[in-house]
């Protein structure tokens, strides 16, 4: 059983703080974002970003929504078409999650134990993902697309098990807004 | 003879600004195009001629890159498959279903028309544009940055024909 399984038999539900960096393929920081999220096993997750602007990703256990509050714009479509592009559906996911990763130890590095998943569609849009733990506790995700970037979420504030509302992982398109239907 | 003027301290190395021809911008975008619909981030860089403009899930991850040149266009998508053409714009309609008027965007997120054909515009009063009308597009700004460069834009074209974009971040490239 690798860390990421162990994670998944440890955890039903889990809330933390995140600081997301994209690196462009020359290495040049392009994106830096952040907010919090709480996820509820298996597949519903919220993922709130706050900085450097508004965006909303719910994962109610079917499909997964993403609001942007300045586009005033839902983009919605299917869990598992959703799992290999978001970071959230990846950690929120039970071992159902083999289906659509290849999950493998890679050793320990900088004082992290670290899996790598590798997305087993080539649809998906990341060529590899690797989750770093720490005395099994989640520190790290590092996201590589296949067009260079990399991105890094670092986690903060991590409360294992704790009661999180059901309401939270349920979303309805605001009024007034586009929602963009691509299931 | 006068003295010397001072030695004038060399101001600090400013950080270049973008220019026109030369400048990186990262944003949001959705399109919405006959039934297809795409959203997610944009990254364009410009320098001069050459134009590089990446399409993004909302979560960041690369899904298309068009690259613009002199010589022609050419297109990698998701799977790493790289195509050419000469029009950057039917290459992104096959990679993601919709159209994006890439040669008059390029100016347009500038706040300014193309100027190699014919628009009207109304002025913002300030020296820019409120709005723009260009190959049959309706262009309406938002809001600008203080360095007067839009920070939202809305496109129109008839009325299937959809652009919202937010830029986030201008930079020299």
């Amino acid at each position: 059983e690798n860390r990421l399984q162990a994670f998944i038999g440890q955890t039903q539900a889990l809330s933390a703080q995140f600081s997301q960096v994209v690196y462009d393929r020359k290495g040049r920081k392009t994106q830096e974002a952040g907010g919090h999220f709480q996820l509820q096993r298996p597949d519903r997750f919220r993922w709130t970003y706050q900085t450097p602007y508004e965006q909303l990703i719910v994962g109610d256990g079917k499909q997964v929504w993403i609001y942007d509050k300045d586009l005033a714009q839902v983009s919605v479509r299917p869990f598992d078409r959703a799992v290999g592009e978001s970071p959230a559906a990846l950690l929120a996911g039970d071992n159902e999650i083999e289906k659509f990763f290849q999950l493998k130890e890679a050793g320990s590095q900088d004082g992290l134990d670290w899996v790598e998943a590798t997305p087993k569609s080539q649809e998906g849009s990341f060529e590899r993902v690797r989750i770093g733990f720490k005395g099994g506790e989640l520190q790290l995700m590092e996201l590589k697309d296949r067009f260079g970037q990399t991105t890094l979420l670092r986690f903060s504030k991590l409360q294992r098990n704790p009661a999180l509302a059901a309401e939270l992982f349920r979303f309805t398109p605001p009024r007034g807004v586009d929602v963009i239907g691509n299931d | 003879c006068a003295p010397l003027p001072p030695i004038q301290a060399a101001a600090p190395e400013a950080r270049p600004q973008p220019t026109a021809e030369a400048f990186h911008l990262e944003g949001r975008v959705s399109v919405r195009s006959a039934g297809q619909q795409f959203a997610g981030g944009i990254v364009w860089t410009r320098q001069g001629e050459r134009q590089e403009i990446l399409l993004r899930t909302p979560l960041g991850q690369g899904v298309a890159e068009v690259r613009l040149g002199p010589a022609g266009a050419s297109l990698t998508d998701g799977a790493g498959n790289v195509r050419e053409a000469a029009d950057g714009e039917a290459l992104l309609q096959e990679a993601i279903g919709v159209a994006l008027p890439l040669a008059g965007l390029g100016h347009w997120l500038r706040g300014r028309p193309d100027p190699a054909r014919p628009f009207a515009g109304v002025p913002d009063g300030q020296g820019g544009w409120a709005s723009l009308e260009q190959d049959g597009w309706r262009i309406e700004y938002g809001s600008v940055t203080e360095a007067g460069l839009p920070s939202r834009l809305t496109a129109w074209r008839g009325d299937d024909l959809e652009i919202r974009l937010v830029v986030d971040a201008w930079q020299a490239p």
